[in-house]
C-alpha cells in the first residue's frame, strides 16, 4: 500500500467510524438472521437487503463516494424494514387466523431487537457531525 | 445553507421512512380488503338491481330469527342441550345427585374451577368470544352454594397455577390448604369437594405422550401430575371429616387416562366427562350435579385407564425413514414451520388396521374369552377403564322384547327394542345396535379383519317417566354387513355365515351378548342376540368400486422395494401381529422420485387436446344458473352450464381458481359475488357482522361486533348419541352463517380419534365412523338448509399434528375405507355436503390435494360429491410448487390468495389443463349458486367493483408521501451537490 492510499484509507476510517459501525451491525443482523433462519424463505430478502447494505456502505467508505455510504445503508434499511414489516404481517396473519403460537419465538425477538438498533443507528448516523467534515 | 440542507435532510429521512411504511401498508391492507371493509362498514362491490322492482322474493335461505340477541339466547341454550345430552357419567358410588336442599354447599378444587376449558386452540377458536358460563356461575345456577375461600385461593393465583403450553402445573395441595381461610372453610362448605382436571390444546401440536418437557406422570399429558395427585390425596384424607363426597369432572376433549378414578387412595365417589363446555355448558354441568338434568350421554371414545394399552399408541407420532439420509441430497429440506415446511422423510403407520378403539379392545376381549386361538393374554379390566357407549344414569333402564327382521326390497334390516325406565327418575336412554360379522377362512387367507362388534345403528328415546316404556326402531342398511376386502374381490364383500345384531349398553355389553349367544358364556344375554344368515356376496356392495389406495398400503405400493413390509394387526394372530416398536420403514429411489414428482409440472406434458370455448357471451349470470324458469334447481350436470361456462375468459377462470383462503373469488361479468367461507367445527369464528352478505350487516343489527355461540367439543355432541340434536346443531350453524353472511364453514371434522393424543380431537366426533358419520350428516343437512355450504374436512388420515405437512401415512385399504373414509363417505353420499378440505398429509407418498384417487374417484366417483375441493391452507405457500398437480387431481382450489398469472403458462398446448380449470371453476360457480351467497340476486342484479373509501384514502396518503419522499430526495441532492461544490 503506497503513502497516499494509505493516507486515504486511514482517513476513510476516521472519517466514517460510525458508517463502519453501522455495517458491523448490520453484517451481525443479516448473519444472525440467516444462521437463525437458515433453510427456510421467510424474511430472505431482508437478510440479503442487510448484507447488501453492509458491504456497500462498507465499501463505499474506502472511495471518493464516501458521503453516500450512510444514505445507503439507510435506503438499504428502510427497504429491510419494509420486508421485516411484511414478514412479521405474515406471521401473525397466520397467527390471527388462528393456527397456532402464544408468542412471538426467541429467535424472532432477538432478530427483531437487532435490526432495530441497527436501524436507529443508520437514522443517527446520518445526523451525526462527521470527522472529514470538520476537517474540511 | 447549513440550516436549510439540515431540514431537507430531516424531510428525507422522514419521508424516505413514511413512504416505506405506507408503501408496505397498502400491500398489507390489499391482502386483506375483505376483512378491512367488512369491518369498517364499507364494501367492495356495488350492487345494481336494474330490474326488479322489489316484489321478487330472493331470500332463498330465510331465517327463523328477527335479531341476533334473540338467534344467541337459542344458540347459547342449544350448547346447554348439547351438554346436558352429551356429558357422561363415568362414576356414581351412591353420590349424585347431590341433593341441593340438603348438600348443596361444595368447594371446587383445581385451577380449572377458575379457568375450564371452554373450546380448543387454534383455527376453530372464537376471535371474539362472549363471556361463558364459568364452573362457579353453572353450579350457583343449579343451586349450589360455592365456597368463597378455596374459589378466591385459585381466582386470585390462577396465573401461577394455570396450565401453559404442555406443563399441567396446577396447585399443590399444600399451597391450597396454606392459604387463608382455605382449610377453616372446609366444615361449611364440605357437602362435596368438586375436583376439576383440565387438559386443552388445538391445532398444530400433538399431546405430549411421553416427554420430560411435561409434568405429568411419565411425561404423559394425559395421566395426572403430582399437583393433581397431592390434591386427590389431601382430599381422600379429609373424606368422612371434612368433605362428605368427592366428584371429579374430567373438562377435557381428549380422554384422561381414567386408571385414578377407581385407585382406592383418592376416594373418589362419582366422574363426570364433561370435555370442553362451550359457552353455556357449565350450566348442565351443574344441574347434571343437581339431578335437574339426568346424564344421557354415552361415551364415543374407550377411555382407556393407561392408553398404553392402545395399540395405536405404539406408532403415534412421527417416524423417519431409517434409510432418509441416503437422500438427503435429493429431497428439499423441511426446515421452517409448521405449517411452510414439507415433510418428505416423515411417516406414520397405521399398523393396527381396522382395529381402532374399541374394535380392537372388544374384538381382543372376545377373542380372549372364546379361546380363540393366538389371542394371547390380554386383561380387559386392566385396560379399560369405560368402554364405548358407556354412560351411567340416575336411573335405570331395560331392554327387551328385541325383534330384528330383513326387508329384501330394501336390504334393510330393523331392530326393534323395548327400553323401559325401571328406576325412579325420569331419564333417557341410548340405544345401541352392534353388528358381528363372521370372521371365516376367506378374511383370514385374505387378510380381511373383522372387529367382533360394531356398532351400526342408534336412537336415543324421549325423556321416560319411571316404568315408562318405549318402542324404538334402529334401521341398518344391508351394506354394512360387507367389508372391504382390498386383497382379494379388491371391493366390497360379505362373506357367507351368521351375522349377529344386539341391543346392548355399550360395545362391552355387546361382546358379552355375542359370547353369550355364540359360546354359551353367563356374560351377557343371549335374548338380545338376532341372527341372520347369508350367502358370500361379491356383487351387491361392490357399484363398481375398487382399490383406490393402493399407494397408501407399502404392501401394495409398486415403489416400496423389497425391504418393506407392514404386518397389520389382524385377530387370527394376535400375539403375532401385535404392535411392539415402531414401525420401521426405508426410502426406495422410486418413492423419492414419486415423492419429487409432485412438485413442479414435469407429469403435465403438453398436449393437442383441444381447450374450452372461452368469452362466448350468452348474456347469462350467476343467479341464472341457480333455478330453471320453473322454480327447479339446476344441477351440476345440466348441460346449460356449458353455455354458461363459454362465457368466462381464461383469465376469470385463472383468477377463480387461484382466489380462495376462507373466500371465493369474485367475478363481475357474471355477477359472482365474493363468499365468506370460514372456520368452525365447535361454532362460527368471525364476528357476525364481517360477512358483507350477512343479514346482521343488512338489518344494521347493533350485536353485529360479537362472534357467535361456541359449542361443545365434538366428543361430546356424538356422545348424545342424538342425531336429531346434531341436525338442530347444523341448523343453529346454519343461522349464524346466514346472519354472518358466511356462505361456506370448513367445518364438519370427520378425522377420527384414532388417539387420544391428536391436538385437534376436539374438532372430532369419535373414533367410531360410524357414530361421526351420522352425527355429521345430520349436522350437514342443518347447515346446508340455510344456504351455508359445508366443507368436510381434513380428507384423509390426518389423525395427528406432529410433521403434519407432508407426513405420510401408511395404512391398509380396508381401514382407510371402513374406519378414515366412512364418516366423509356418510356426510357426502348421505348429508350430500357440498365441498371438502383436504388434509395435510399424504396418503403413501402422494399429497392428499394431489391425489386424483381421493378427490377425483373417490369423493366424487363414488360419493357423487357435487362441489368443489380445497386445500387446508396454503398461506405458507407450501404447496406453490404442486399447485397444478393438485388442480389435476381434483382439488379445485387452494386455501389461499395467489396470483392467476400462475396458470399463465398453461394458456397454450395444455388443453387438458384448461379443461380443468374450467371444470374446477365451474364446481366453485356451482357452489356459489346454490348458496346464500345468491340471496337478494335477481335476474337484473349486476355487480361493479369499486375501491373502498379507505383504500382509496390509503393509496392517496402513499401517493403523496411517495411525492414526497421524491421530492425532498430529490432538493435535498441537489442542495447538497450545490454546498458541496461551493
Amino acid at each position: 500500500m503506497d503513502s497516499e492510499k494509505k493516507s486515504n484509507f486511514q482517513k476513510s476510517v476516521r472519517s466514517a467510524p460510525m458508517t463502519l459501525g453501522c455495517s458491523l451491525l448490520a453484517l451481525v443482523s443479516a448473519l444472525v438472521y440467516a444462521i437463525l433462519y437458515v433453510g427456510t424463505t421467510e424474511f430472505n430478502l431482508f437478510a440479503l437487503l442487510l448484507a447488501f447494505a453492509c458491504c456497500a456502505s462498507g465499501a463505499l467508505v474506502f472511495t471518493r463516494g464516501r458521503a453516500l455510504a450512510g444514505y445507503l445503508q439507510f435506503w438499504c434499511a428502510v427497504a429491510a424494514c419494509m420486508f421485516f414489516i411484511y414478514g412479521v404481517y405474515y406471521y401473525i396473519s397466520v397467527v390471527l387466523v388462528g393456527i397456532d403460537l402464544h408468542s412471538f419465538s426467541p429467535q424472532f425477538i432477538l432478530c427483531a431487537i437487532l435490526f432495530s438498533v441497527t436501524m436507529i443507528a443508520t437514522i443517527v448516523n446520518l445526523f451525526v457531525k462527521r470527522v472529514d467534515a470538520e476537517e474540511n | 445553507m447549513k440550516l436549510g440542507l439540515k431540514i431537507l435532510k430531516i424531510c428525507h429521512v422522514v419521508f424516505t421512512v413514511l413512504f416505506a411504511f405506507m408503501l408496505t401498508a397498502c400491500i398489507i391492507t390489499a391482502e386483506n380488503v375483505g376483512v378491512i371493509t367488512s369491518t369498517l362498514g364499507q364494501s367492495t362491490y356495488e350492487r345494481i338491481d336494474v330490474v326488479s322492482d322489489g316484489t321478487e322474493d330472493t331470500d332463498f335461505y330465510k331465517t327463523d330469527y328477527v335479531s341476533l340477541k334473540e338467534l344467541m339466547s337459542d344458540g347459547a341454550a342449544l350448547a346447554e342441550e348439547i351438554e346436558a345430552e352429551g356429558a357422561v357419567l363415568l362414576k356414581n358410588d351412591e353420590c349424585l345427585p347431590l341433593n341441593t336442599a340438603t348438600e348443596n354447599s361444595v368447594s371446587l378444587f383445581g385451577v380449572a374451577s377458575v379457568d375450564p376449558a371452554y373450546g380448543g386452540e387454534g383455527s376453530s377458536a372464537a376471535s371474539n368470544p362472549a363471556d361463558p358460563t364459568d364452573v362457579k356461575e353453572g353450579l350457583e345456577q343449579a343451586g349450589f352454594r360455592v365456597n368463597p375461600a378455596v374459589y378466591d385461593f385459585y381466582s386470585k393465583n390462577q396465573k401461577a397455577y394455570a396450565a401453559s403450553g404442555y406443563r399441567i402445573n396446577d396447585a399443590p395441595w399444600q399451597d391450597v390448604i396454606s392459604a387463608s381461610g382455605v382449610r377453616d372453610s372446609f366444615g361449611e362448605y364440605g357437602d362435596a369437594a368438586i375436583v376439576i382436571l383440565k387438559r386443552i390444546r388445538g391445532e398444530n401440536g400433538d399431546l405430549y405422550v411421553n416427554d420430560p418437557s411435561c409434568d405429568g406422570e411419565n411425561g404423559n399429558y394425559l395421566a395426572l401430575n403430582e399437583n393433581e395427585k397431592s390434591v386427590l390425596k389431601g382430599l381422600a384424607e379429609l373424606k368422612g371429616t371434612k368433605f362428605k363426597k368427592i366428584i371429579v369432572l374430567l373438562n377435557a376433549p381428549n380422554q384422561i387416562e381414567c386408571r385414578f378414578l377407581s385407585d382406592p387412595q383418592y376416594k373418589i365417589d362419582a366422574a363426570l366427562w364433561i370435555g370442553s363446555v362451550g359457552i353455556t355448558g357449565m350450566s348442565a354441568v351443574g344441574k347434571i350435579l343437581s339431578g335437574e338434568i339426568n346424564p344421557s350421554g354415552k361415551l364415543s371414545d374407550t377411555f382407556w385407564n393407561a392408553h398404553s394399552y392402545n395399540p395405536v399408541m405404539v406408532n403415534f407420532g412421527v417416524s423417519q425413514y431409517q434409510n432418509a439420509a441416503e437422500f438427503s441430497s435429493q429431497l428439499p429440506s423441511s426446515s421452517g414451520n409448521s405449517y411452510t415446511g414439507m415433510h418428505y422423510t416423515s411417516y406414520v403407520a397405521y399398523q393396527e388396521g381396522i382395529y381402532v378403539g374399541y374394535r380392537y379392545a372388544e374384538t381382543r376381549y372376545y377373542d380372549v374369552i372364546s379361546g380363540r386361538e393366538n389371542a394371547g393374554e390380554f386383561r380387559y379390566d386392566e385396560a379399560v377403564a369405560y368402554p364405548f357407549g358407556y354412560g351411567l344414569s340416575y336411573t335405570s333402564f331395560v331392554f327387551d322384547d328385541m325383534t330384528a327382521t330383513y326387508d329384501e326390497r330394501t336390504d334393510t334390516y330393523k331392530i326393534d327394542v323395548n327400553v323401559k325406565n325401571a328406576g325412579t327418575m325420569p331419564g333417557k336412554q341410548v340405544v345401541q345396535v352392534y353388528l358381528q360379522k363372521p370372521y371365516t377362512a376367506y378374511d383370514v387367507e385374505n387378510r380381511i379383519e373383522k372387529s367382533a362388534v360394531e356398532l351400526v345403528g342408534y336412537a336415543k328415546t324421549s325423556l321416560l317417566n319411571a316404568n315408562e316404556e318405549e318402542r324404538v326402531s334402529v334401521l341398518v342398511s344391508g351394506s354394512r354387513l360387507a367389508s372391504y376386502d382390498a386383497y382379494g374381490y379388491k371391493t366390497y364383500f360379505a362373506d357367507g355365515g351368521t351375522y349377529c345384531f344386539t341391543v346392548a349398553e355399550n360395545a362391552h355389553c355387546a361382546a358379552d351378548n355375542f359370547l353369550a349367544a355364540n359360546f354359551g358364556t353367563d356374560t351377557g344375554n343371549a335374548d338380545m342376540v338376532k341372527k341372520f344368515e347369508k350367502a358370500p356376496d361379491s356383487v351387491s356392495y361392490s357399484k363398481g368400486i375398487t382399490n383406490l389406495f393402493d399407494g397408501g398400503d407399502i404392501n401394495l405400493y409398486p415403489n416400496a422395494g423389497e425391504r418393506n413390509r407392514l404386518v397389520y394387526l389382524s385377530r387370527n394372530d394376535w400375539k403375532g401381529t401385535m404392535p411392539e416398536t415402531k414401525q420401521t420403514l426405508y426410502l426406495t429411489q422410486g418413492m423419492v422420485d414419486d415423492l419429487l414428482s409432485q412438485n413442479g409440472d414435469q407429469n403435465i406434458e403438453k398436449s393437442d387436446a383441444p381447450y374450452p370455448v372461452y368469452e362466448r357471451d350468452a348474456g347469462l349470470q350467476l343467479i341464472d344458473m341457480r333455478a330453471d324458469s320453473e322454480g327447479t334447481p339446476i344441477d351440476a350436470e345440466n348441460e346449460y352450464w356449458d353455455i354458461f361456462m363459454d362465457q368466462l375468459s381464461y383469465k376469470e377462470i385463472a383468477e377463480l381458481v387461484t382466489t380462495g383462503l376462507r373466500k371465493t373469488g369474485f367475478l363481475a361479468d357474471i355477477g359472482k359475488p365474493v363468499t365468506v367461507e370460514h372456520n368452525g367445527p365447535t361454532g362460527l369464528t368471525q364476528k357476525y357482522g364481517d360477512g358483507e352478505n350477512g343479514l346482521a350487516k343488512k338489518y344494521g343489527d347493533p350485536d353485529a361486533s360479537l362472534s357467535p355461540p361456541y359449542y361443545p367439543c365434538l366428543g361430546i355432541l356424538a356422545s348424545s348419541f342424538n342425531a336429531p340434536l346434531a341436525g338442530r346443531f347444523g341448523k343453529m350453524l346454519g343461522e349464524d352463517a346466514l346472519w354472518a353472511g358466511y356462505s361456506g364453514l370448513y367445518g364438519i371434522g370427520l378425522n377420527t380419534h384414532r388417539s387420544a393424543y391428536d391436538g385437534r380431537a376436539f374438532e372430532y366426533y369419535s373414533e367410531d365412523p360410524f357414530l361421526s358419520g351420522k352425527q355429521a350428516t345430520e349436522v350437514v343437512i342443518g347447515l346446508q338448509s340455510k344456504g351455508c355450504n359445508a366443507y368436510v374436512k381434513h380428507i384423509a388420515g390426518y389423525e395427528q399434528q406432529s410433521d403434519r405437512v407432508g407426513l405420510s401415512v401408511w395404512c391398509c385399504e380396508q381401514a382407510y375405507r371402513e374406519i378414515y373414509l366412512e364418516p366423509f363417505r356418510m356426510a357426502v353420499s348421505d348429508g350430500k355436503a357440498m365441498n371438502a378440505m383436504t388434509s395435510y398429509t399424504r396418503i403413501g407418498v402422494t399429497l392428499c390435494p394431489a391425489s386424483r384417487e381421493l378427490c377425483t374417484d373417490f369423493l366424487r366417483g363414488e360419493c357423487g360429491m357435487r362441489g368443489f375441493v380445497v386445500s387446508d391452507m396454503w398461506k405458507g405457500r407450501y404447496l406453490d410448487s404442486q399447485l397444478i398437480n393438485c388442480m389435476m387431481a381434483g382439488c379445485d382450489l387452494p386455501d389461499s390468495d395467489l396470483s392467476a398469472d400462475l396458470y399463465n403458462k398453461y394458456m397454450q398446448g395444455y388443453g387438458e389443463v384448461g379443461a380443468q380449470m374450467r371444470l374446477a371453476a365451474k364446481r366453485i360457480l356451482y357452489a356459489t349458486v346454490q348458496s346464500n351467497a345468491m340471496n337478494g340476486f335477481t335476474a337484473g342484479t349486476r355487480l361493479v367493483k369499486i375501491m373502498p373509501m379507505w383504500q382509496v384514502a390509503v393509496v392517496s396518503v402513499t401517493a403523496v408521501c411517495g411525492a414526497a419522499f421524491v421530492l425532498c430526495s430529490a432538493a435535498f441532492a441537489v442542495f447538497a451537490w450545490k454546498t458541496r461544490r461551493k
